[in-house]
């Protein structure tokens, strides 16, 4: 005589309930809107200063990347998740909550161009800054 | 190299080629949309292009708002204004949105906004709410009746104003060929013309008494 007994690990109420609680999650809602708000559109500064470029939204970020599209070309500077800070050639990112900054301590003409913003906390927004780099008159 | 795999080559470049910016694109339905108070509307926003990130529905007119935004697998946000009256149906790439029990100030244009690697905006969707009617009017109806009645009344009106003109016309007419006949009757009067001339001296004179 042969017996089966079917043992589940998990008792099949606990699977619904989480199959349930997953279902829900992804039909959440919510209403609070990031509403970015960033420096100026344009910023411009004499080389050899410093330039600071920020963007702020209502809710904490998720992640943050930045391009740089100059001269033809268009890269990836960062794409990182907070909190922290983050230096790359002469970039420094700090992400910090819903406040995200990046400085040029000592802006060049290689600084100079487009940056694309990319922000990233309840939703996915994108923002334009440009940077000016002008030489001082002597 | 055969004619075949000659008209064949371009497609099979374009075909390879990784999808370019200009593939971009947002498809949006409908264009407009008549919806009684209380109704709902649904509104699909189509992207073609990669990558994508999430879908906005804002409302461009009469003032700048978000209503919606959609990113799959990922936490929905809906405008407190449309709270427990908006469902989502389909992925990020084909998404139909649903707004239940409208409201007069809901009217507005819709706009989907894809963001992928730069935003791309779909052609807009009009929406009109309109008040809802008292019982037993239905505004198709009541607009069915008035074109029907456009319909028959102006032909029928031209013609009697034609009809009433003829009549005035020959009316007219009449009396003016009356006057006319009138005239030429007055024209046929004897004219009496006396002879004054010395021609009838030879007749005899009745002598003078008082001589």
């Amino acid at each position: 005589m042969l017996t089966c007994s079917l043992a589940s690990s998990v008792p099949a109420p606990r699977i619904l309930s989480t199959l349930l609680l997953l279902a829900a999650s992804l039909n959440a809602q919510n209403e609070i809107w990031d509403s970015p708000s960033c420096t100026e559109d344009v910023v411009s500064v004499l080389r050899g200063s410093p330039a600071v470029m920020a963007c702020n939204i209502s809710n904490a970020f998720t992640d943050v990347s930045i391009r740089l599209i100059a001269g033809g070309q268009d890269r990836t500077i960062f794409k990182e998740m907070p909190p922290g800070l983050f230096s790359r050639g002469g970039w420094q990112l700090q992400i910090q909550g819903g406040q995200a900054q990046l400085v040029i301590q000592d802006a060049q003409d290689a600084h100079a161009g487009l940056y694309f913003w990319q922000l990233h906390g309840r939703q996915r927004e994108n923002k334009n800054i440009t940077l000016n780099v002008s030489h001082r008159a002597q | 190299m055969s004619q075949q795999a000659l008209l064949g080559l371009p497609l099979a470049l374009v075909g390879g080629l990784p999808e370019s910016l200009s593939t971009q694109v947002v498809q949006q339905s409908p264009l407009y949309a008549i919806i009684p108070e209380g109704g709902s509307i649904n509104i699909t926003c189509t992207t073609r292009g990669a990558p994508l990130y999430g879908i906005f529905l804002k409302q461009s007119w009469p003032r700048v708002a978000n209503v919606i935004y959609y990113s799959d697998g990922k936490e929905s946000t809906v405008d407190k204004r449309f709270s427990g009256r908006i469902d989502f149906l389909g992925s990020q790439n084909n998404l139909t949105i649903t707004m239940h029990l409208l409201q007069l100030n809901d009217s507005a244009i819709y706009s989907c906004h894809a963001i992928m690697e730069k935003e791309v905006q779909g052609s807009g969707t009009m929406v009109a709410v309109t008040e809802k009617l008292s019982q037993g009017e239905s505004r198709p109806q009541k607009l069915q009746v008035t074109l029907v009645a456009l319909l028959t009344g102006l032909p029928v009106g031209f013609f009697l104003t034609g009809l009433i003109l003829g009549v005035l016309c020959t009316l007219k007419k009449t009396q003016i060929k009356k006057l006319c006949t009138s005239r030429d009757k007055n024209s046929r009067c004897v004219v009496v013309y006396e002879d004054m001339s010395y021609s009838n001296r030879n007749t005899p004179c009745a002598p003078n008494q008082y001589h």
